[in-house]
């Protein structure tokens, strides 16, 4: 089987439960609310937020479009399905209903606050993990190493919005009710979408850093333990021994041989844990009012705001398929046996 | 025969499997951290299953206990105030005024007492507590009177008007005759004043049991001078001061005044600071009057003790909440869920994982195998929390829901192992033979592989713990928890959003952080020294 196959029997299968994925979103959100009411249309979630909007005068009209456009006059399955499938591939979620703008532009704004986030969330935790996983192995049964994976445990045990409340408490409003200084922010007043001078930057930063801090404590902790345990076992390895026999001495013996092994799992790992670190992102971001796009679909949800809410969840999805994704892709250039299929 | 034989079989299979998990019960009891771990959880499942024995009151029922924000008992200093109840119940008539044809009688009834009137004219009676308490502590924030009186028109009598009002005194500002000056400042600048006696309060009130509020009450409410015309049942006695100002914005501003007076704080004004209640019971019946066509009226009024809840500052083992509730027992009892629920909703997962891993594994390459792989994969891709906040919208946010929602998503990654491990057996002897003596399929799974896996679904089982009850924890966080859960998420849901952490109430904050650490502590501790034990790659 060649890489190129393999990457197109991959797609094609991410593909297909990426659309069975989305489908299910549509089923629970519309088509079971329906069913549970006996088959009753206005039992709707979707219709009876826009017959909220339409009480207002000014919206009247535009809602006869919306349920136009969104063909809500007609049966949910399949009609409705289909449109709303079609509209997710490629990305097309209308407008918002409590906003009454597009999706698209909503996101939009508040995109580079989610993604700065992110990034620094996924990537950062992974090369401390690497740093202090490789650190605590080359002095594997030493009092360091004993401290670095009792705490790396430790850390990685909780969640991490526990990680954050902790934050907050201590580094935030402690400092703020005892003695009244701040060290970081309270989460309350959130920067506002759009940054225009050095000032609202810092603010930014200012406001984001418990959040960083607590995203790094929570999510370093897991990545050093299993980087640590990935390069011991490698090290027990007899390519190793070979090595160390050879004369090589024990930092290029790692550099050259271990690392380049360890690299897969790694990389596969962390093909798996987007999605987790999303997922956990979205409790962070409500509650820190971070303004990014997680708690803009929270505030969508409290709505009812059915297209924000499927332009999220469709994100989510496709975020978690294209990551494992490339992954695959990824693991294919850097590790021939995958391909042919051992 | 073969029956016989395949039974020896079944009976090796199972104590095959309890030797084994023996075995590594004798292991895990060798290993400090493993029982540091089920000591820890052994603690939080005491306390969760002695939580009707520890504390009197309910984690779900919101009883107001002590005031807001009261401090742990034993963090406060002695002078800090303390809950006092204190129940009145015996009566005197200090004052009697009776114009008129009106048989007044007063008699005791068990705590109580009991007014009956008879005839036309105006009877006014004061009746006081004998007692008084006297008020230890430093001045608390919060009082409660519970009073609960009855009134009946006598048989065959017209209907009198009548006021039953309750008054409740701080003895020594009354007997200094402190007079305290309003300054209200009117719109255009001028300021008024004017002087109200000190320590009075009046318990505005219906007829019926509620609880009385405290207003303020100026109007010489002990001295009755002229026969009141009231109106029936009751009157609020601000009322006709407060009406009589013509102008509306001095009068807004008068009553707002009133209102910033924090009567409690007044009343248990320093310590020794002693309190009594009054009761003014008023009779009118006017034969001349037209309006009220009473002709020989008759009245009974029924007094209850009055119960006198004063809201300490300083409460129980762990204080109160923002709404008064006691935290403790909010924490043993979200031990209890923690404990069970944990347990119970990770065995389910578990077992969901067992049955599919089995089915997948020993059908390996067969289309059910795919079925079950393309599921798992689904599965995988679904956003778990926006799932479970738009169940909770739909379908209502409860503990079932929410523990539903887990379950449904979390079985593949057991479920995958569980695979690895049915295919490995599958074609180890036993099972070879089994299929030889012609036991079916479920029965190879059930008795034959299921057995072998019982370590492993221990081990996966407490791993597990903790993060259902971390999942369970964060749905609250965001507010789509379930809000009568006697849970530790809602307990931080509530400190969170109710200003626990502005108030800095350590003691309602820690607990529900401490208890979630120490049960991922506990159970992570023992599922790693199982997993070491399970899984012999890893002895050192």
């Amino acid at each position: 089987m060649g890489a190129g196959t393999f990457i197109a029997k991959t797609g094609v299968r991410l593909l297909g439960t990426y659309v069975v994925v989305l489908m299910i979103y549509f089923i629970v959100v519309r088509v079971l609310p329906v069913v549970a009411a006996g088959g009753n249309m206005a039992a709707d979630p979707l219709l009876a937020a826009l017959r909220r909007t339409a009480e207002d005068p000014r919206f009247s009209l535009w809602i006869g479009e919306t349920i136009k456009r969104f063909g809500l006059d007609r049966p949910l399955v399949p009609d409705q399905l289909l449109m709303y499938l079609r509209n997710v591939l490629v990305f097309d979620f209308g407008i918002s209903v409590y906003t009454q703008k597009p999706v698209l532009d909503e996101i939009a704004i508040r995109l580079p606050y989610t993604l700065s986030f992110y990034t620094i969330t996924t990537i950062v935790p992974i090369v401390i993990g690497f740093y202090l996983g490789i650190t605590a192995a080359k002095n594997r049964g030493k009092p360091l190493d004993t401290a670095i994976v009792q705490a790396s445990i430790f850390t990685n045990m909780l969640p991490g919005w526990l990680t954050l409340l902790i934050v907050y408490y201590v580094l935030a409003y402690l400092p703020r009710v005892t003695w009244g200084y701040y060290i970081f922010p309270l989460p309350v007043r959130a920067p506002e979408i759009g940054i225009r001078d050095w000032e609202q930057f810092r603010y930014l930063l200012w406001y984001m850093s418990p959040m960083l801090l607590a995203a790094l404590i929570a999510w370093s902790g897991g990545w050093i333990y299993y980087i640590r345990q990935l390069v011991v076992s490698e090290m027990g390895q007899d390519y190793v021994t070979t090595a160390l026999a050879k004369g090589l001495d024990e930092r290029s013996t790692l550099r050259k041989h271990v690392i380049p092994n360890v690299r897969p799992p790694i990389v596969i790992s962390l093909a798996y844990t987007i999605p987790g670190i999303f997922g956990g992102a979205i409790i962070f971001e409500i509650i820190s009012n971070w303004p990014g796009i997680a708690y803009f679909a929270y505030q969508a949800l409290l709505n009812w705001d059915f297209p924000v809410m499927s332009a999220f969840f469709t994100i989510s999805a496709a975020l978690t398929v294209t990551s494992l994704f490339i992954a695959e892709i990824v693991l294919v250039a850097i590790d021939p046996r995958v391909r042919t299929g051992g | 025969m073969a029956r016989a034989a395949s039974t020896a079989r079944v009976r090796s299979g199972v104590t095959l499997g309890l030797t084994r998990l023996a075995e590594i019960a004798v292991l895990v009891f060798r290993k400090k951290t493993a029982v540091v771990g089920i000591s820890l959880i052994l603690i939080l499942a005491v306390l969760g299953g002695l939580a009707p024995i520890l504390t009197p009151y309910s984690p779900v029922m919101r009883e107001v206990v002590a005031a807001d924000f009261a401090v742990p008992e034993w963090a406060a200093s002695p002078e800090i105030a303390r809950n006092i109840v204190k129940v009145f119940d015996t009566f005197k008539v200090e004052n009697r005024v009776i114009q008129g044809n009106v048989e007044v009688n007063v008699l005791r009834t068990s705590g109580g007492f009991e007014v009956v009137f008879e005839g036309s004219g105006y009877a006014s009676l004061l009746i006081v507590t004998e007692d008084y308490l006297e008020y230890p502590y430093k001045p608390a924030r919060s009082m409660d009177v519970r009073i609960a009186f009855n009134t009946t028109y006598l048989e065959g009598r017209s209907e009198a008007w009548y006021n039953v009002d309750t008054v409740i005194i701080n003895k020594d500002l009354v007997e200094r005759g402190e007079k305290r000056a309003l300054r209200v400042t009117l719109p255009d600048g001028r300021v008024t004043e004017f002087e109200v006696p000190r320590g009075i309060y009046s318990l505005y009130d219906v007829v019926t049991t509620r609880v009385g509020w405290i207003y303020d009450y100026f109007k010489g409410a002990l001295r009755v001078s002229a026969p009141a015309v009231l109106p029936n049942p009751m009157r609020n006695m601000l009322q006709p001061y407060i009406l009589s100002i013509k102008d509306p914005v001095i009068r807004d501003r008068v009553s707002q005044a009133f209102g910033e007076v924090n009567a409690a704080r007044e009343l248990l004004l320093e310590r020794g600071t002693k309190i009594y209640l009054a009761v003014n019971v008023t009779y009118y019946c006017d034969p001349m009057n037209f309006m009220m066509r009473c002709e020989n009226g008759g009245l009974r009024v029924s007094y209850a003790p009055i119960r006198l809840f004063i809201k300490g500052e300083a409460f129980g083992v762990l204080g109160t909440t923002a709404y008064g509730n006691d935290v403790w027992t909010q924490f043993i009892y979200g031990a209890r869920s923690a404990v069970v629920l944990g347990l119970a909703v990770a065995t389910v997962t578990t077992l969901v994982a067992l049955v599919f891993g089995l089915v997948a594994g020993y059908r390996a390459g067969t289309y059910t195998d795919h079925s079950i792989t393309l599921l798992t994969d689904i599965i995988y891709f679904i956003p778990v929390i926006p799932l479970v906040m738009v169940v909770g919208l739909v379908f209502g946010r409860t503990l079932w829901n929410i523990y539903a929602v887990l379950i449904a998503t979390a079985w593949p990654g057991g479920a995958r192992i569980i695979r690895q491990w049915t295919m490995t057996l599958r074609s180890s002897l036993y099972v070879e033979s089994a299929k030889a003596l012609g036991a079916s399929e479920w029965r190879i799974m059930i008795k034959h592989i299921a057995p072998q896996l019982v370590p492993y679904l221990v081990y996966r089982i407490v791993m597990a713990v903790p993060g259902v009850v971390f999942f369970e924890a964060g749905i609250q966080l965001l507010g789509f928890g379930d809000p009568e859960a006697p849970t530790w998420g809602r307990m931080i849901n509530e400190a969170y959003y109710q200003g626990a952490f502005l108030m800095n109430a350590w003691w309602w904050i820690i607990p529900p952080i401490a208890g979630l650490i120490m049960l991922a502590a506990g159970f992570v501790l023992f599922g790693m020294a199982l997993d070491e034990i399970v899984n012999p790659r890893l002895r050192r």
